[in-house]
């Protein structure tokens, strides 16, 4: 039997067709940012490696008022990024309402207790390098 | 014209053609089996069944009652023998698809569990929710997955049984994603290929439907038997005609005309309390309620919406917990297509049209008098629904009239020793005809002569009848088959994808179908079940009328109708009781 | 009979035999409040043109015929209204990223053999028998399995799915999900052989997690769930071998 001839629509600029994906991209793409920022850390690392003024330089650059500004786009991304990851962590346990979750308890809830304890520890760490600068 | 060769072709993917299909392939592993389908199986019409399946494991049931109802329910015109065979093996097959994995819904402690549907005495029906033939379906089709003998030909439209000495031994069939034709041969077929009730207009059923399946036994000389005898719900949308099951009455769902006033206590099947309780009120047999719908429309006393008059079906008092835990559907369905929350108000519901009870006869093997084919489920009348089929005992017969019809048939298969015939003249000669159906450039569209039909049988046919406007149908029926064999004008005049084209091969057998429903019911000069006469033959007459209809295939003219002896075993017909009489035996819910 | 209204329906057009690519063709539809697009379409079959083709079947959102996009949405147009866009055109096309065999009905072929391979059928454990009877099964265990068994192949959340559509190697949404709906039945003891097709790059790890499977699911099967607790179980699975190479399997 011969087979049916059939046509393939491509998926050109297939993001541009709900924004649902817009967003799926963005979220991808601050997870490079973060990619960037850990190989940056790394440098750091090596430069303290090679030696105390290698790592100084390395750390003259984290002053300047360039520096300022991409933390500050770095920090965002950090945090759209955790939030998204949150949002989705849910998707990762068994279906809420099914008898391994209190009465009540729904994705929201997981998402809110989640989102908290994130912020706790977060808060812990910032408080314990702050710390640690002084 | 390619040709394949297989043992057994099971035509139709639905519930009883999956079951067949499994059956004879753990019959015999060697069988080649073609499970050809119009559409990919877990599309069939099985899978809008939403009540549940008639099986006897409650406590307080017995065999016997399930016998009784389902005799009592069919009004005597059932075979009681098949009857007899069908209830002893309905909970056997339930059973089988729970060891399958059919999700049925249970008690606190694991157990299943039972509801009442209409016309029951004990709890009886097992069921998923409110999706049960939704999950049957896709149990059958996930489980037939296993068995490699079984070959699916989904989207193949068959047109013809090809017989050849007294035998079928092929089947003529068009791919329909290229419209090319396949010659099917074969040692056995089974139709499973469903009802006919896309034959009326209101309507339950899918667009599927259409009884070609009967059409072309019918063609071959099998008589079609009892198809006067048509089921109309009481409960589906106005307009749409979508579904609303059984199980919310036997959840406790009430029916109310426009005066909030439970009118079925006046037609013979209060009194009104204890509510809920076993054949009595809302769970009456199907005939009984919808024929009082019928009355209190000419009383007057039915609400008015945009698509017609209706009652309402209250489920309110349920509340929201049980309805979303038992009825999830049911409310998903008021709310997209009624704009109804049945938590917060009463649902619009009407008759329509849900089940062809006749069908090609058969005996509890499957065995028609043609040989080699084999019937099974709604297209089939093996015998047990008799004049008014009982609500949850049709998803129970596909399986078990599916699985003995394929055990039957990979026998024969197995067993036939005959020289395959030479086919190809025929499949040829046929294919030839509905080729030609493309060139024609005159006539009537598809949709004009398939309004004029639902509008025949709605008129002529419907809920209550009478011989003037049978007899109109009759003739007018004639005139229309005359003017499709003018010829239907097609706008698709390709092969590929061509579903104008075969929607007018399918016509053709809906057609036919059709006239054997209106020329039985014209013959039978009596009320009986589903087929009430209002002109002077309101009663049930058991002297003349205790028998099957059978309609013969006459080539273009009408049908020959006769008649066929009724098996009668253990239960002489008597009065069929419900409501006052009907003595319940015990609270009606289980909780 | 409510009020008569009209809509146009643009409807993507491909005939095999001949149009090389597809293109659209509009109809003027005259609509009531309650007509779904699939009763558009059926009207555009019947009064105007025969040559349109679609799938359907049960008009109650059960069959899972139906399924098209509708202004780049996949939907059942079964429960889809016309009201809801009218004095607006709608534009039908068949479901995204699967091949066109006719106007708007797709090929699902490719569809059907991974859910074939997903071993969707209850695979019981050796030692377990259950004779004539059926096997016990609490509401509770069958709660942890139920919402996975409502799909209804209808197919919108793989048009949904931008990765089948980038690969469409890819088990995909429905066929994951049902994998899971066997793995989560208490009856069940298949999953080490289903292990197989979770781990592959193909599997579990083909997804993402656009979530858009789940958004547009009619019936609320969530795949995106049932695929992202599988990707835990894939590691899951990775380590337990690293550790016990000579384990179970």
């Amino acid at each position: 039997m011969n087979q049916p001839r059939t046509y393939t629509r491509g998926m050109q600029r297939w993001w541009l067709r709900r924004p649902s994906y817009r967003f799926y991209l963005l979220r991808e793409g601050t997870s490079v940012v973060i990619a960037l920022y850990g190989l940056f850390l790394l440098a750091g690392m090596a430069a303290l490696a090679v030696g105390p003024g290698a790592f100084e330089t390395w750390r003259g650059l984290l002053f300047s008022p360039l520096s300022w500004l991409l933390h500050l786009v770095v920090l965002a991304a950090f945090t759209f990024h955790a939030w998204t990851w949150f949002k989705v962590l849910p998707l990762t346990v068994p279906p809420v309402k099914t008898r391994r979750f209190p009465r009540g308890f729904t994705d929201a809830t997981l998402n809110r207790v989640a989102l908290w304890a994130w912020g706790v520890v977060s808060l812990v760490i910032l408080v314990a390098a702050m710390r640690g600068l002084q | 014209m390619d040709a394949i060769e297989s043992d057994l072709v099971i035509i139709g993917g639905g519930g009883a053609g999956l079951r067949a299909a499994i059956a004879a392939a753990e019959s015999d592993p060697g069988l080649s089996i073609a499970l050809v389908s119009k559409v990919v199986p877990m599309r069939s019409h099985t899978v809008a069944a939403e009540g549940g399946a008639a099986g006897v494991i409650h406590p307080d049931d017995t065999l016997d009652k399930h016998f009784e109802d389902t005799v009592s329910g069919g009004d005597w015109l059932c075979e009681q023998d098949v009857v007899e065979y069908f209830i002893g093996q309905c909970t056997r097959e339930l059973t089988q698809l729970e060891h399958w994995g059919c999700p049925w819904s249970r008690q606190d402690d694991g157990n299943i569990n039972v509801r009442y549907f209409g016309g029951m005495k004990s709890p009886r029906t097992w069921f998923a929710a409110d999706k049960t033939g939704f999950h049957i379906l896709h149990t059958l089709f996930q489980a037939s997955l296993k068995y490699p003998s079984i070959r699916r030909f989904d989207e193949f439209f068959c047109t013809d049984l090809l017989v050849e000495d007294g035998r079928v031994q092929g089947v003529l069939a068009f791919n329909i994603a290229t419209g090319e034709s396949v010659l099917l041969r074969c040692k056995a077929v089974i139709l499973a290929t469903g009802g006919a009730s896309r034959v009326f207009g209101q309507n339950t059923n899918a667009g599927i439907v259409t009884g070609e399946g009967m059409g072309m036994a019918y063609a071959q000389g099998v008589p079609l038997r009892d198809m006067e005898f048509v089921q109309w719900h009481p409960t589906a949308l106005p307009g749409s005609g979508i579904l609303i099951t059984e199980g919310a009455r036997g959840e406790g769902g009430i029916l109310l005309n426009k005066d909030g006033y439970r009118y079925l206590q006046d037609y013979g099947m209060g009194p009104l309390d204890p509510w809920p309780r076993p054949r009595a009120m809302e769970l009456g047999p199907r005939d009984r309620v919808s024929q009082a719908f019928w009355h209190e429309d000419q009383a007057g006393r039915t609400v008015n919406t945009p698509n017609g008059s209706a009652v309402h079906l209250d489920l309110r008092h349920l509340g929201e917990k049980k309805i979303m835990e038992r009825l999830p559907m049911i409310r998903e369905l008021a709310l997209t297509f009624a704009a109804t929350d049945p938590v917060d108000s009463p649902i619009p519901v009407r008759p329509a049209v849900h089940y062809t009870m006749g069908g090609v006869p058969c005996d509890a093997n499957g065995a028609t008098p043609l040989q080699g084919l084999f019937a099974a489920g709604e297209c089939a009348s093996v015998g047990i629904h008799g004049a008014n089929r009982l609500g949850s005992n049709s998803l129970a017969e596909l399986l078990v009239f599916g699985r003995a019809a394929g055990e039957s048939a990979a026998r024969l298969a197995r067993e036939s020793t005959t020289a395959p015939a030479n086919l190809e003249a025929q499949a040829n000669e046929a294919e030839a005809r509905h080729l030609k159906m493309l060139d024609t450039t005159e006539g009537e569209r598809v949709a004009a002569i398939r309004a004029e039909m639902h509008d025949i049988m709605e008129s002529g046919v419907g809920i209550v009848r009478d011989a003037e406007r049978m007899g109109q149908a009759c003739e007018r029926l004639s005139a229309l088959r005359e003017r499709y064999r003018r010829g239907v004008k097609l706008d698709d005049r390709g092969r590929c994808f061509n579903t104008e084209w075969l929607t007018a091969i399918e016509l053709g057998h809906t057609l036919q179908v059709a006239e054997a429903m209106a020329h039985s019911a014209l013959a039978r000069k009596e009320s009986r079940g589903a087929h009430l006469r209002q002109d002077g033959f309101d009663k049930r007459d058991d002297e003349n009328f205790l028998c099957h209809s059978m309609a013969w295939h006459q080539g273009d003219g009408p049908p020959r109708i006769d008649h066929a002896p009724v098996t009668i075993t253990r239960s002489s017909p008597r009065e069929r009781i419900y409501g006052r009489d009907s003595q319940p035996e015990q609270p009606a819910r289980e909780e | 009979m409510s009020q008569t209204r009209t809509i146009v329906i643009e409807c993507l057009r491909f005939h095999p035999e001949t149009d090389e690519a597809p293109y659209y063709q509009s109809y003027e539809v005259p609509f009531t409040e309650e007509m779904s697009v699939l009763e558009g379409l059926q009207y555009i079959k019947d009064h105007l043109d025969g040559t349109l083709t679609f799938r359907w079947s049960c008009r109650m959102a059960i069959c899972g015929s139906c399924g098209c996009m509708v202004n780049d949405e996949p939907v059942l147009s079964c429960q889809t209204f016309l009201r809801d866009y009218h004095p607006a055109r709608i534009r039908v096309e068949p479901l995204a990223h699967f091949p066109i065999l006719r106007d708007l009905a797709i090929d699902q072929t490719d569809f059907l053999a991974k859910l074939e391979s997903v071993h969707p059928y209850l695979i019981p454990s050796t030692g377990d028998d259950p004779g004539d009877q059926p096997r016990h099964q609490t509401p509770d265990q069958v709660q942890d399995y139920l919402g996975y068994a409502q799909c209804i192949n209808c197919l919108l959340c793989y048009a949904a799915c931008p990765q089948y559509g980038l690969n469409d190697a890819f088990t995909g949404p429905a066929a994951l999900a049902l994998l899971h709906r066997y793995n989560a039945d208490s009856r069940d003891a298949g999953k080490d052989q289903r292990m197989e097709v979770i781990n592959a790059e193909e599997g579990v790890w083909g997804c993402t997690l656009v979530g858009e499977c789940s958004e547009v699911c009619p019936k609320h099967v969530d795949p995106a769930r049932a695929i992202n607790q599988n990707k835990i179980a894939s590691t899951q699975d990775y380590f337990l071998r690293f550790l016990k190479p000579r384990g179970r399997r």
